[in-house]
């Protein structure tokens, strides 16, 4: 069970981290950018509103981190099984001796 | 005879006199050019502030409005460091040999007047990495007698100039035919910027 878990973790771990940031299709993002509406003219809105971006340096993770997560998960359970195998192949010859 | 001349000298001024010209560097920095582009694998969202230029504009014959529009590409933005300065180099926009992305406009076609709002196709030569195309784009132009004053503490008239379209940037030589999986093709472009004459 314990060993499952060890497994799982960077999956799960990754997959946390990338859907605390929002869990975006797209890759790592350095910056971020909110677009706001601003009144073309102030208190008036029957003029229309312009898209303005303002932009913030701030890392966010993408989908990049659940796949590496993911792989790791893999990696470490091919190293896993094949450690088992080699434990089992060892023990049967010893019995065998 | 003299007097004829100097109508004749006059007459193009007198013609000049009604267009107005309208600046679009905007002091409040609101001014701001939005671009998406929906590849296979990848959707590039970003914005680009420096914009300026300027257009002239005459409210009784808006057909002959002209100008330019003018975007720093250097001022471009997406959300990844490393996507950015390959946007900016010399692969692609070359950015440092090429700094400007101009919108000529020539005038107004298939226009539609409601209240103080037009609507129109605009004739122009878009400028990308020095390569030019002629254009015709959709384009709502709203104009604002007097609203400077309640917009920056000046007296004027104030235009804006809102429009979607999409550039191919096969068309501009921008790596035509490469990276499509990752890097679309068509840049859908979204403007809404505001010029100002000051009286």
């Amino acid at each position: 069970m314990i060993r499952n878990f060890i497994l799982l973790l960077p999956t799960l771990l990754s997959l946390g981290l990338w859907l605390q940031d929002g869990g975006r299709f797209s890759f790592w993002a350095t910056s971020v950018e909110s677009r706001m509406e601003v009144e073309i003219i102030e208190g008036m809105p029957e003029f229309g509103t312009q898209t303005t971006s303002v932009w913030e340096e701030r890392f966010l993770f993408g989908i990049e981190t659940p796949l590496l997560g993911c792989f790791f998960t893999v990696l470490f359970l091919l190293i896993s099984i094949s450690r088992k195998r080699s434990l089992n192949n060892s023990s049967q010859f010893t019995l065998m001796k | 005879m003299h007097s004829l001349k100097i109508i004749f000298l006059c007459l193009p001024l007198t013609c000049l006199s009604s267009m107005k010209s309208f600046d679009f560097k905007d002091p409040k920095g609101v001014n701001t050019i939005i671009f998406q582009m929906d590849a296979l694998l990848e959707s590039i969202n970003g914005s680009a502030g420096g914009v300026s230029g300027k257009v002239n504009f005459d409210p009784s014959n808006p057909a002959k409005t002209s100008g330019s529009i003018l975007l720093d590409a250097r001022s471009l933005r997406v959300d990844n460091s490393t996507l950015q300065d390959h946007m900016h180099g010399t692969d692609w926009l070359n950015v440092d040999k090429y700094p400007l992305i101009e919108f000529a406009l020539t005038g107004l076609r298939n226009i539609s007047d409601r209240a103080n709002t037009i609507r129109a196709d605009a004739d122009g030569k878009m400028t990308i990495r020095n390569v030019t195309v002629k254009m015709s784009v959709p384009v709502q132009l709203t104009y604002l007698e007097g609203m400077l004053e309640k917009r920056n503490k000046v007296l004027g008239d104030l235009l804006v100039v809102r429009s979607n379209f999409i550039v191919s940037r096969d068309d501009f030589g921008i790596r035509p035919g490469e990276y499509l999986d990752k890097v679309a093709n068509e840049i859908e472009i979204s403007i809404n910027l505001a010029g100002a004459r000051p009286k």
